[in-house]
């Protein structure tokens, strides 16, 4: 082999790594620095000084204490329920609050209007209370329902990791249920509550679709943004307090990143004894169950009144059945819908593409700059998908990179908010596989690029396929990137929603909704035919 | 006439301020088994991995057949490796497995299927080519990985740990499989364990390593009977450890003295010592006789003690022996007779006193 042949096949390596360097660049760091030097320093203070700016933040830091706090009890139960007891209906109990994730974030916020707002079904109609839940209760309520199953999901897998026979040898050396609970099971599962609270103050921080929809005139940061750029044309404010949103934010990113990085000690104990858990009381168990009961009911009734009131003529005037809205659904709005299929196919298949490539390239080879670039992979999760919509919409509204009123910056946009998930999952991965089966081949007499193409894509192919369906349904469900990106024709059923609820249009908004959630679902059961249980597309392990 | 085949120069690499490698120089001549022995993190994996190209020395040189292969990127060097994980590809079966490095020399189809048949006869998988290597056991998926490698015919056969995976009694088994192979193909091997008896039982030439420097070099009876220094013979197992002074140095024979008890030994052959001198001595557990009584010839190297503790393990006896002077021995009765308690007398023979190093 001469010299020549070498520095091409060094440089091939090298090659990738640029391009996934500059890709990174471009569509994380850029956005992100635009929308911070947007405003001027003069222009922080004059943001920062009015009333309503600040209520926004204050309201944002209350809220996501309060909804944090609700989610995280309600999940922690929820998982322990599920894993320290033998209550029945297990399966129905677990597949339940996957519910949430596959659907527009504002579902719950609607059906809550349809039961308890001024027409609600349940205040109107049933009390004929002039009383609604419009304002930081509503949201409160609604925001702990739609956001516990992420806190579930991970504690459950922490509770699972717990080896029972810790709790057993507690037992033998004297402790009854509760000092078992209380000294063993809840300080091991600690570190993996921390890690759910975090995860779900970053998601209330960010959520937009729910306060948009239910919070009426009670401003958080997300909602405030919206209504800066949308009714006052305001884009100074908007970048300021999208600045402002993104450092809380940031901050408890990177304090999880540090809690994920020292460890749990649930794993510690090394081999697992493959004992049962041991089961609470009878009492305990039975208030277990009727807690769990409880929020599945309500997850239930949110999806049943939506889909009545898909049918209902005219919600709390005219109860009458009807197929108009899905009529409006299937003509005008039908184009929508297909747009955002279209979007979340090529946002999901480019981040599930660029998680492998990254996962290999960056995460599995050294070289100078490998811990930055790392890094950023990882960042869009600590950024709010209103903040990553506006920074989209500054970056590259001019040439060259002139991608505004494109389907392209959509797809960018949805793209880049998708990787860290899907690189998760392939790192997790590929540190599983090790080296020696990537260095057996190079052994062997493959180069790099074959080494990828042969043995580390190939191994891959879940969590690929995996990271390109969460992709997906991420991606058709998501409003608060890609509000600040549609451009006429190329709006997203989401979109469509959030502009039919602002023309008081319920009836259509949930039959899309409903349309939505029933192409996730159909992926859902699709996945689960054609690769079985090997994809574990709600496996939850924080960012 | 010598035909080298490795020499390695200077080898050293750092990790952080630790020293992986230090200073290693090794000459394997063609066909030769190289057992790099010592305790983890001694650096013999590393040195294996430097030589296959998966880890960059910081300085030295590697020659295979006179060729500098230090700028060879790992895929070009031709030397096959086996990995203590195998490292199968899971997601391939057998045939694919021992086919892979073929299909990367895009040799004609009819050629690589004829040498993968070849293999798998010679590694005696006949008719499991089309399994993946989950179902296969343990011992069968060792034997693809070694089979893989030779169908390559590599210059020179890397083997880390190998056996590390595999149960206690197979490990015997595929140790004798291994050794065949390698006679057989007579190809080069470095081979890396911190298995003394594999080391001794496999090898043509051991490679004793500690905390990146090579302790010794000799033919498996070189080290194990002559150790070198303390470290080797503590590691291939000795016991019995004694500290002396040189009381007097005679024309054949060395007097020494352990705290209150003397010994005769042997003169040590290279080693210049000279009476009042400080040496570690050590005598194998199994050549010390131990006599219930005082045996009535009259014998020199004979010491009293007391039997403190003992372990039954079938075939032999073992026993920890304080002597008056607070020396404590271990003993190994091969040929049990009964079970001794209290007061015993041991007779060391000159011969079997093994010089190790001055203190």
């Amino acid at each position: 082999m001469n010299l020549k042949e070498r520095i091409f096949k060094i440089n091939s390596i090298y090659l990738i790594i640029f391009i996934l360097g500059v890709i990174l660049v471009l569509f994380v760091v850029l956005p992100v620095l635009k929308v911070f030097v947007y405003p001027s320093l003069e222009d922080y203070g004059t943001i920062l000084s009015r009333a309503r700016s600040i209520r926004a933040i204050k309201n944002s830091l209350f809220i996501t204490m309060m909804s944090t706090l609700t989610a995280t009890i309600f999940g922690f139960l929820y998982a322990y329920t599920l894993e320290y007891s033998d209550i029945p209906w297990k399966r129905t109990f677990r597949f339940v609050p996957v519910l949430p994730l596959l659907s527009p974030p504002f579902v719950v916020a609607l059906a809550w209007i349809l039961l308890f707002g001024r027409r609600g079904l349940i205040t109107y109609e049933l009390f004929k209370l002039n009383w609604s839940i419009y304002g930081w209760k509503g949201l409160w309520l609604v925001q702990s329902i739609a956001f516990f199953p992420y806190s579930y999901l991970i504690i459950d897998s922490v509770l699972k990791e717990i080896d029972p026979a810790l709790e057993f040898a507690a037992k033998n050396a004297g402790a009854d249920g509760f000092h078992v609970f209380k000294t063993i099971t809840l300080p091991l599962a600690l570190p993996g509550i921390l890690n759910s609270a975090i995860l779900v103050a970053i998601y209330v921080l960010a959520d937009f679709g729910n306060p948009i929809v239910i919070a009426g005139n009670w401003p958080v940061l997300p909602t405030e943004i919206y209504g800066r750029i949308s009714g006052h044309y305001d884009l100074t404010g908007a970048t300021g307090l999208s600045a402002v949103l993104l450092i809380p934010t940031f901050l408890l990113f990177i304090i999880n990143r540090k809690i994920l990085g020292s460890k749990s000690f649930v794993t510690v104990t090394g081999k697992g004894s493959g004992l049962e858990k041991p089961l609470v009381g009878k009492v305990t168990r039975w208030i277990l169950f009727f807690l769990c009961f409880f929020i599945v009911s309500i997850i239930i009734l949110v999806y049943g009144i939506l889909f009545i009131g898909s049918f209902t003529r005219t919600w709390g005037v005219d109860w009458t059945f009807s197929v108009q809205h899905w009529n409006i659904l299937f003509g005008t709005k039908i184009s929508s819908l297909y747009n955002s299929i279209r979007y979340g196919l090529f946002a999901g298949g480019g981040a599930a593409l660029f998680s492998v490539l990254a996962s290999y390239f960056i995460y599995g080879k050294s070289f100078l700059g490998k811990k930055i670039l790392d890094f950023l992979v990882i960042l869009p999760a600590a950024i709010p998908g209103i903040f990553l919509g506006v920074g989209f919409l500054l970056a590259f509204n001019r040439p060259p990179l002139l991608l505004t009123g494109t389907s392209f910056i959509i797809v960018l946009g949805l793209m880049v908010w998708n990787i860290p998930l899907g690189y998760q999952s392939c790192t997790a991965n590929l540190t599983q596989i090790g080296n020696e089966i990537e260095e057996g081949a190079i052994n062997l007499g493959a180069n790099p690029l074959r080494v990828f193409k042969d043995i580390i894509f190939p191994l891959l192919h879940l969590p690929f396929f995996s990271g390109f369906i969460m992709g997906f349904l991420r991606s058709i469900t998501n409003l608060s990137i890609v509000i600040f990106l549609i451009s006429p024709g190329k709006s997203t059923a989401t979109a469509e929603i959030l502009s039919l609820i602002q023309y008081a249009e319920l009836g259509p908004a949930i039959a899309i909704c409903i349309a939505l959630f029933s192409i996730a679902l159909l992926v859902i059961f699709l996945t689960q035919l054609f690769l079985g249980k090997e994809v574990n597309l709600f496996s939850q392990r924080g960012i | 006439m010598k035909d080298l085949h490795i020499k390695i120069r200077d080898l050293n690499k750092k990790y952080g301020d630790t020293d992986a490698v230090k200073d290693f120089n090794l000459e394997v001549e063609r066909g030769n088994f190289t057992t790099l022995l010592g305790p983890s993190g001694c650096g013999k994996t590393t040195t294996l991995r430097i030589i296959a190209g998966f880890v960059k020395e910081d300085s030295g040189e590697i020659f295979i057949n006179d060729q500098l292969i230090n700028d060879l990127p790992a895929h070009k060097r031709k030397v096959g490796m086996v990995f203590q994980s195998y490292a199968l590809f899971p997601h391939m079966n057998v045939f694919n497995n021992l086919a892979y490095g073929l299909y990367l020399k895009k040799l004609p189809r009819k050629e690589i299927e004829e040498r993968v048949k070849n293999i798998l006869r010679f590694i005696g998988l006949e008719g499991k080519e089309e399994q993946m290597i989950s179902q296969l056991s343990g011992g069968q998926q060792q034997r693809v990985a070694l089979g893989r490698t030779i169908i390559l015919e590599p210059e020179v056969l890397l083997m880390d740990e190998p056996l590390s995976n595999l149960d206690a009694k197979l490990r015997i088994s595929v140790r004798n499989e291994i050794k065949q192979i390698q006679k057989k193909l007579n190809i080069t091997t470095i081979y890396v364990t911190h298995d003394q008896e594999e080391a001794l039982s496999m090898s043509d030439t051991v490679v004793v390593m500690e905390a990146g420097r090579i302790q010794q070099i000799g033919t498996p009876r070189e080290i194990y009977n002559s150790p070198r220094n303390k470290f080797v013979a503590d590691f291939i197992g000795m016991k019995n450890f004694l500290e002396v002074f040189i009381e007097r140095m005679e024309k054949e024979k060395i007097l020494v003295k352990a705290n209150q008890n003397k010994l005769l030994m042997n003169r040590v052959e290279g080693a210049d010592l000279s009476s009042g001198e400080k040496i570690l001595i050590s005598i194998r557990p199994e050549d010390i006789k131990i006599h219930k009584n005082k045996p009535e010839k009259s014998v020199f190297n004979l010491w009293k003690g007391i039997i403190w503790q003992n372990s039954y393990l079938g075939k032999i006896i073992r026993y920890w022996i304080q002597t008056p002077d607070g020396q404590e021995i271990i003993v190994e009765d091969y040929a049990p007779k009964e079970f001794l308690e209290g007061e015993v007398y041991l007779e060391i023979d000159e011969d079997n006193i093994q010089y190790i190093q001055k203190e």
